[in-house]
């Protein structure tokens, strides 16, 4: 029963049900309590009749003969609401006077005494009251009976008093179950939306203090399953970051030996060679840097102890510098253009964030190009910004190319890290990154705006 | 120069072997030690000019050799040479008396302009400052081109000794004017190009070219690698 894996429903059943069930029991018994002394004084009423028919009985002409004055009928049969029927019997069971074929009771009364039971006469249903009496020396049996007219109305109206409460009683009863069971599982709601609304980086465990007693073995097993995680991930990022470390030293033996090879006059050839896997090495070198980036930017583990008021244009000349030989070799014009402007952050993640920037321009913009590197307030936010005169990327692309691996060329040089990187250290630093075309109309500026930062002037 | 006489440590021998040979190819004398306990044991007994001290070592660790080595009072100058850029790891290796830090893997130019400026700092009393055919003697307050004396006023001397100070690095612009003004006086960022293009104007004609780095400032830049 799928249904019923819902608790709420599930309560709603278990509640609902038996209260119905012993609504209904309830409206049963009161109903009889309310109509058998309702009964039980039409049928003494019935016995009244049969003792009034037994006094205006007189002899007959014939012996044992009795008959009713015509007077005495009118008043026996006179009633404002149902028909009266009468029928008087001798011992034999003849009909001495009255209805011919009114039912008789079932088992002979004894003299004095009275009897009540259901019957029918002319297709009518009919309560009747039979009794012996000894008249003029010889017993008679009495019976008398009406029409179900009083008792009908009587019983409508115990029902219809009955159905009026019921129903309140029902509709009350689901309003304070719907109330009440809400009322119940509101933390499981209100656990349920935290636990929607999270990032699925955050791994802080759930719930607070005012977790109830019979979700907290659940929540707290969730948070267990939540800390291995975070452990996981975090040991996954320790090793990442071991491993981006223990590639430093080779690479820098591989970088040392090949610049030991360059100082000898190689032929063409092999001078080409070793420029090629210098550039390898560099690149190797890069991705190192970058993947500690990734693991540092990541937000379980980014330290806000590391953060300190950063002088944007420090950050500016140290990326000019390193990028300046390599800028040579292109024979890139890079410069700087550097404003007064501080922010708080991270100075190894935002020095890597604006390498990762200038690496790019100077990547995609053409030999003989410039490339200016530089920090100012833009609409009273700070600004990291490197502006290149290349070709450009298209509006389409503008956000794609903060997406890991995506190139725009598909070109094999960059890693597809970069921008991602750039991307992830704004973020955890509140700011935005996008890219504009330069106010001269040709190229690509990538800026970093920082939001909620103290503007430094 | 004098063949100063640096200590190498470290335990990668590709790398060990590659910068023995190109600092060998600097004019510097080197001694490679490939254990924390061997260089310890030889910086207690032996002279050297310099330290380039790897961190991850495997029996004694490149920090424990810089404490013991500064606990015995030594002023030997030390640059580590590390794979690890935490910021807490570079504050622990000053703190512990390392004159600099550099992250593997590194630049080859670099390295040598970090072991120059070092010598430099520590063997001022030689006060010499060459860059191809241009030297300065910082003593006598004399600079030449070649044989022939290069006369220049003391803010001409002030950039150019900076500049000379700071081979194959750009030295800013403001750099320069807090070179230049006492805490009174003011100075335009024009007023530094002025005198950057007066030295500029004497350096031309022996080929030491004064580089501009745009919006930034200015450079000698080496020509060779090493």
């Amino acid at each position: 029963m799928r249904a019923l894996l819902s608790i709420r429903l599930r309560l709603f059943v278990w509640l609902l049900l038996p209260l119905f069930v012993i609504t209904a029991l309830g409206a049963l018994i009161t109903f009889w309590q309310a109509w058998l002394p309702t009964r039980d004084a039409y049928d003494l009423e019935l016995t009244d009749a049969a003792i009034a028919l037994a006094a205006s009985l007189q002899p007959g002409p014939g012996p044992g003969e009795l008959m009713l004055s015509a007077e005495a009928e009118r008043v026996l049969r006179a009633d404002s609401f149902a028909q009266i029927y009468f029928a008087a019997y001798d011992t034999k069971g003849a009909l001495l006077v009255g209805d011919a074929g009114l039912p008789r009771p079932a088992a002979a009364v004894r003299i004095g005494g009275s009897t009540h039971y259901d019957g029918e006469y002319q297709e009518k249903p009919l309560r009747l009251s039979a009794s012996r009496e000894v008249i003029e020396g010889q017993p008679v049996e009495l019976v008398v009976g009406e029409t179900l007219n009083k008792q009908n109305r009587v019983q409508r109206r115990i029902f219809s008093a009955l159905l009026a409460t019921n129903v309140m009683l029902i509709v009350a009863t689901i309003a304070i179950t719907l109330i009440a069971v809400n009322q119940g599982l509101r933390p499981l709601t209100i656990l349920g939306e935290a636990v929607a609304k999270r990032s699925h980086k955050d791994l802080t465990p759930v719930g607070g203090a005012d977790i109830p007693n019979e979700v907290k073995p659940f929540v707290d097993s969730i948070n267990g399953l939540l800390n291995r995680s975070a452990l996981a991930a975090s040991n996954q990022q320790q090793f990442l970051t071991d491993v981006a470390h223990q590639l430093r030293t080779p690479l820098a033996g591989l970088m040392t030996q090949l610049s030991v090879l360059q100082q000898y006059a190689l032929p063409n050839e092999l001078h080409h060679i070793v420029t090629q896997l210098q550039s390898s090495g560099d690149r190797a070198a890069r991705l190192v840097n970058q993947l500690l980036a990734l693991a540092r930017a990541e937000p379980s583990r980014f330290d806000e102890a590391r953060l300190q008021t950063v002088q944007l244009g420090d950050i500016v000349e140290q990326a000019v510098q390193t990028w300046l030989a390599k800028a040579d070799e292109k024979k890139i014009d890079l410069g700087a253009e550097v404003q007064f402007v501080r922010v708080t952050g991270d100075p190894f993640l935002l020095r890597e964030m604006l390498d990762n920037m200038v690496a790019n321009a100077v990547q995609y913009t053409p030999e003989g190009g410039t490339v200016t590197v530089g920090c100012a307030i833009q609409q009273g936010q700070p600004t990291l910004f490197v502006e290149d005169n290349g070709p450009g990327i298209p509006p389409a692309e503008r956000d794609r190319v903060f997406e890991r691996f995506y190139r725009i060329d598909g070109g094999s040089n960059g890693s597809g890290l970069g921008l991602a990187i750039v991307r992830d250290i704004a973020k955890i630093h509140s700011a935005t990154v996008h890219i504009e075309t330069p106010q001269n109309g040709s190229g690509t500026r990538v800026c970093a705006t920082f939001a909620n930062q103290p503007v430094g002037l | 120069m004098k063949n100063f006489r640096i200590a190498l440590v470290e335990d990668d021998q590709a790398l060990t072997d590659g910068l023995s040979r190109l600092l060998r190819g600097a004019q510097f004398r080197v001694e490679g030690y490939g254990s924390g306990q061997a260089a310890d044991a030889a910086l207690q007994h032996e002279h050297f000019d310099l330290l380039l001290l790897d961190i991850g070592l495997p029996d004694l660790n490149g920090l424990d050799v810089l404490s013991r080595l500064r606990s015995r009072g030594s002023t030997l100058p030390v640059l580590l040479l590390t794979a690890r850029d935490e910021v807490s790891d570079r504050v622990r290796g000053l703190d512990l008396g390392a004159d600099d830090y550099l992250v593997k893997p590194f630049a080859i130019p670099e390295l040598l302009a970090r072991i120059r400026a070092l010598l430099r700092r520590n063997h001022n009393l030689a006060g010499r400052l060459v860059h191809g055919p241009l030297i300065m003697d910082l003593n006598a307050q004399r600079a030449w081109i070649g044989d022939a004396p290069l006369e220049l006023s003391a803010r001409e001397w002030a950039v150019l000794e900076q500049l000379l100070k700071n081979v194959d690095k750009v030295v800013s612009k403001q750099q320069i004017v807090e070179l230049l003004t006492k805490s009174d006086a003011t100075l335009s960022f024009n007023a530094v190009e002025v005198y950057v293009s007066r030295v500029r104007a004497k350096l031309e004609e022996a080929g030491v070219n004064i580089r501009t780095v745009r919006g930034f400032g200015y450079m000698l830049q080496s020509t060779l690698a090493a």
